[in-house]
């Protein structure tokens, strides 16, 4: 189970840390950008990308400023720091490698 | 100060706790509502629209409460970062600036690492003899009881062995009694026999002092029941020593002079009886159904029942006491208990151990004290120079803006810094010190091998150093307001401020004042000594050895079989080639347990209810007084009247002329008993300082080794000491030649203690030489550090007084009056100082009366004479500035200024 929650922690960080990397985003943005790109396959609890953001935050590889939203409200937005995107690059690479070996595995034949 | 509050917070936010901001719920409100107002745009009913939003959202307080925790594991770690990062930014600043004064800072780390380093190390000797709890588990309750007795030449005593039944069965306020014995025993193995100190004890001592064994048992109340004697345990020192540890000790027999004993238990290392080291423990065997016998020889050691001080338990055992003539009435007659004052006295078991020893200590820590107090005034002085030096540098920097609150960050940061340094060498000097100390404390300070650098004295060095790091640091922030004066008229400052030039003669004057109370307190001791190297002992110690002897249990059942054994031993000792004389005493002078006996006098019987004086009664073999050079008028008893049963008795003159003062003292009958036969004195003495020098001479009858027909004497032990005199060289180079002769005479005659006279009456001054040593280090050091103090200031004085100087040089003034300036500014201080310390030492030196030997603690010499060598100095300190000021170029001073 550990595992599993990692994996899916590291890849939920995975992809917030992807969503930034085209610009500074809200919690509100980042769920909204999700929704879309995954055609909303990608059912995850909204509240977890806040605990995400943070641990992001904490490790340097995001930035938080306070500033005004689209519709005039005070909202935290998050940007993505070179460390950040270095870690993006790194992670995606290591994703695509994964993936690889599994569908590899998925599709062998018996021997 | 108004910068004060703010580094505080600052100070707190930095190693506090941290508080996380508490924005993660803002964040989430703003989501959810945007999320709400988008449903409610696409037509949603408002209420299913913030529900959908919170399914959405999923657990917002759980999520909520973890991203706080990963904010304020966050923020913590941060904090981390920064506190290491100031302390070590401050650090390298502070030592860089220390770095650009290093005489500055070598001269206050030295000053401060001697100061800390004299009181770390007293302060160790003090809690490791006074303070320190005794190694027995429940020690607060351990007493100690004696019988105080007044009127006797000996005193105070140890308990009966009836009173201790006594008390042991009616005590309300004791929870457990035991009794103790030191003694010597002769262990004979097959090389020969040898001493070995011996501890006593009932049963019930085993459990009040709480023994462990490590190996077997201890000894249990079934073997100390009245009979024969028939077990023993050994101390791990000696189990290790003789037996190299083999366990299979347990169960086997040893041989002591007396008979056999079987082995049944080791100690755990260091479970030693209270003040002295014991080998082997044996059982005392009290019978409690004895004829109570008046002989105070147990040393006996309570447990208070929990809750109960030892006033209460004295107040209970005054109450049994007075019920002895009553209750034990063959022992205590009523005309005993009022001649001799009888009376019991309870105290902790550590008074008892620690003794007078407490008192020197503390004085000798109080005098650490002050050179410490003189020390950081030194450092105080060069705090302030520097102060002086750095007032434009910090008013520049202030001016163009530096925050006060970081300037005074660094000062702290620096002195902090220094003085923590100093304490480590102050550490390093104490370990030194208590080296020395140790080999030079006189032995019977008690606990002496406890002493040892730990953790108490490390504290004590941190919290001194730190304590000085802070008072130093702050020093620069006692003024408040900016100085642009200074800056204003661009001068350099021809002199120092008036408050600040006040405060260091202030300083000096202490110093000096400080260090006169320790001159006075150790000339004090010095003057003792003196006194006591004067006094004459009564007998001559130079070339004389003393070794215990006794001959063995085969060879000694009898008087007439002892007489023999010490005749014929005496015999083959004066025949030895280097020994002049050579005789016996079963006490010697100072170093001997000076015991004493009832003595009546046959010419004066007592009055009814009265009751026999106790005197000092040594036995003596021939050839004492003369192998002692003891002063004798009449004869001493000669062998063949010893063998003979009709030797007489030696009185010493004191004791004569109190006797019989207006009669012939000779051919007087006297003895132990009130019936004859008598013993008739033979001899008179000149009086001998038998309890020590500092004592005054002791009351004594010597008897002979073999009492006359019909009478007793103790027992035919004829356990003695020998003295023998060399002819030449040291008479250490005697023994050898003494314990072959013993050999030979008497192959399992155990020889212990080997003293030399010189060393025993050197023994009995070791208290106040060691005390002296150690008040006459801190006085010199004292006076060391003003006299630099005094220079310092007046040397700064001649430099600031520079250009004032010129003029009056330029006027016409003579060097001559420039130097009495000088000298008069020295002189204005030093006399401050000795009046301040005068009346300092007239009121302190009052505590050392108990220290002192023949000299009133407001002795005039002594304080004359130290004032005079504290004029003196101050007066040299005064020589080389003032010589300074009287070659002061008049133009080069002026064009300077």
């Amino acid at each position: 189970m550990a595992t599993q929650l990692d994996l899916v922690r590291g890849t939920l960080d995975m992809m917030v840390l992807r969503a930034l990397s085209w610009r500074a985003m809200h919690g509100y943005d980042i769920a909204r950008w999700l929704e879309r790109v995954s055609d909303d396959a990608l059912r995850v609890e909204e509240g977890s990308l806040y605990p995400a953001l943070h641990r992001l935050a904490a490790r340097g590889w995001v930035t938080a400023q306070w500033g005004v939203s689209e519709n005039n409200r005070q909202a935290k937005y998050y940007t993505i720091t070179a460390a950040g995107r270095k870690q993006l690059r790194q992670e995606t690479e290591t994703w695509a490698a994964f993936i690889a070996a599994v569908a590899k595995v998925l599709e062998a034949r018996p021997a | 100060m108004s910068w004060i509050p703010d580094r505080y917070r600052e100070f707190r936010a930095l190693v506090g706790g941290v508080k996380p901001e508490r924005d993660v719920s803002d964040e989430l409100a703003h989501h959810l509502a945007m999320r709400v107002a988008e449903n409610v745009a696409r037509g949603m009913a408002p209420d299913a629209a913030r529900a959908e939003a919170l399914a959405r959202l999923g657990n917002v307080g759980a999520y909520e409460r973890e991203a706080e925790a990963i904010d304020v594991v966050a923020a913590r770690g941060r904090r981390r970062i920064e506190v290491r990062d100031a302390l070590g930014r401050e650090t390298r600043l502070a030592v860089r600036g220390l770095r650009r004064s290093p005489a500055f800072a070598l001269v206050v780390f030295a000053t401060l690492a001697l100061g800390i380093g004299a009181a770390t190390a007293i302060f160790t000797l003090l809690y490791a003899v006074v303070l320190r709890p005794l190694p027995y588990p429940n020690e607060g309750r351990l007493v100690w009881i004696e019988s105080e007795v007044s009127g006797a030449s000996s005193g105070p005593w140890g308990v009966s062995e009836a009173g201790y039944w006594y008390y042991r069965a009616h005590t309300h306020t004791l929870d457990a009694l035991g009794a103790l014995a030191l003694g010597d025993a002769a262990i004979i193995t097959r090389d020969g026999a040898e001493v070995a100190q011996a501890a006593y004890a009932t049963a019930s001592m085993f459990d009040v002092l709480g023994l462990r064994t490590v190996l077997g048992r201890p000894i249990q109340s079934a073997d100390d029941l009245p009979g024969k004697p028939s077990v023993a345990v050994l101390s791990h020192r000696y189990w290790m020593r003789e037996f190299h540890g083999d366990s299979s000790i347990i169960g086997r027999t040893i041989r002591l002079g007396d008979g056999e004993r079987t082995v049944v238990g080791v100690l755990a290392p260091g479970q030693e009886p209270p003040r002295r080291t014991a080998d082997l423990w044996l059982t005392l065997n009290l019978d409690p159904s004895a004829a109570p016998v008046n002989s105070h020889y147990l040393d006996a050691i309570g447990r208070l029942e929990p809750g109960v001080d030892a006033a209460a338990a004295q107040r209970d055992l005054e109450r049994l006491t007075e019920r002895f003539p009553a209750e034990l009435p063959s022992a205590y007659s009523p005309g005993f208990m009022r001649q001799y004052h009888f009376a019991v006295g309870v105290r902790s078991l550590r008074a008892e151990v620690v003794g007078d020893a407490a008192r020197g200590i503390w004085i000798v820590l109080a005098a650490a004290v002050l050179l410490l107090v003189v020390a950081c005034a030194n450092v105080a002085n060069l705090f302030l120079v520097r102060l002086e030096a750095r007032r434009r540098e910090v008013t520049i920097r202030v001016a163009i803006g530096a925050e006060r609150a970081h300037l005074a960050w660094h000062y702290l940061t620096e002195s902090v810094l220094l003085c923590l340094a100093a304490g480590g060498a102050a550490l390093l000097l104490a370990d030194a010190a208590l080296r020395v100390l140790v080999a030079l404390a006189p032995s019977n300070l008690p606990r002496l091998s406890e002493v040892r650098l730990d953790w108490e004295s490390a504290v004590c060095a941190l919290v001194l150093s730190l304590a000085a790091g802070v008072v130093f640091g702050s020093l620069p922030l006692v003024r408040r307001k900016l100085d642009v004066d200074m800056l204003r008229d661009g001068s350099r400052g021809l002199t120092a401020s008036p408050a600040r030039r006040a405060a260091r003669s202030a300083l000096v004057v202490m110093q000096t004042a400080l260090a006169l109370v320790l001159l006075a307190a150790s000339g004090l001791m010095v003057r003792s000594l003196l006194r006591l190297h004067d006094v004459r002992p009564g007998f001559d110690p130079h070339g004389v050895i003393a070794i215990d002897a006794a001959p063995s249990a085969a060879h000694g059942h009898t008087y007439e079989q002892a007489a023999a054994f010490w005749h014929a031993f005496l015999d083959r000792v004066r025949a030895l080639p280097n020994v002049e004389a050579a005789g016996a005493i079963s006490s010697i002078p100072i170093a001997g347990n000076q015991t004493c006996a009832t003595l009546f006098i046959e010419a004066h019987p007592l009055a009814p209810g009265d009751e026999p004086p106790c005197v000092a009664r040594p036995l003596v073999a021939p050839g004492y007084f003369e192998t002692m050079r003891i002063a004798l008028r009449g004869r001493a008893p000669t062998w063949d009247e010893v063998e003979g049963h009709v030797a007489g008795a030696v009185v010493s003159g004191r004791l004569a002329a109190r006797m019989w003062p207006n009669e012939q003292a000779m051919g007087q009958g006297l003895g132990a008993g009130n019936r004859p036969p008598f013993f008739h004195v033979v001899g008179i003495t000149g009086d001998v300082r038998t309890a020590g020098l500092d004592h005054p001479p002791t009351e004594v009858v010597y008897y002979p080794i073999v009492p006359v027909a019909g009478t007793g004497l103790w027992g035919p032990g004829g356990s003695l000491t020998l003295v023998a005199r060399a002819r030449k060289g040291s008479p250490t180079s005697l023994v050898p030649d003494i314990r072959r002769v013993l050999r030979d005479l008497d192959p399992e005659a155990p020889v212990a203690g080997v003293q030399a006279m010189d060393a025993v009456v050197a023994h009995s001054m070791a208290r106040t030489t060691f005390m002296m040593l150690l008040l006459g280090v801190a006085a010199a050091m004292a006076l060391l550090l003003s006299i630099v103090g005094m220079y310092g200031v007046l040397s700064y004085l001649v430099g600031q007084r520079r250009g004032e100087m010129g003029i009056r040089i330029a006027l016409g003034a003579s060097g001559r009056q420039v130097t009495r300036l000088v000298v008069g500014e020295s002189a204005r201080l030093v006399a401050a100082g000795v009046l301040v310390g005068l009346a300092g030492a007239l009121a302190t030196t009052r505590v050392m009366r108990s220290l002192l030997f023949d000299v009133s603690p407001t002795d005039p010499l002594t304080l004359g004479a130290v004032t005079a060598l504290l004029v003196a100095m101050g007066l040299a300190a005064a020589w080389m500035p003032a010589r300074r000021a009287a070659r002061i170029d008049p133009v080069e001073a002026l064009r300077a200024g």
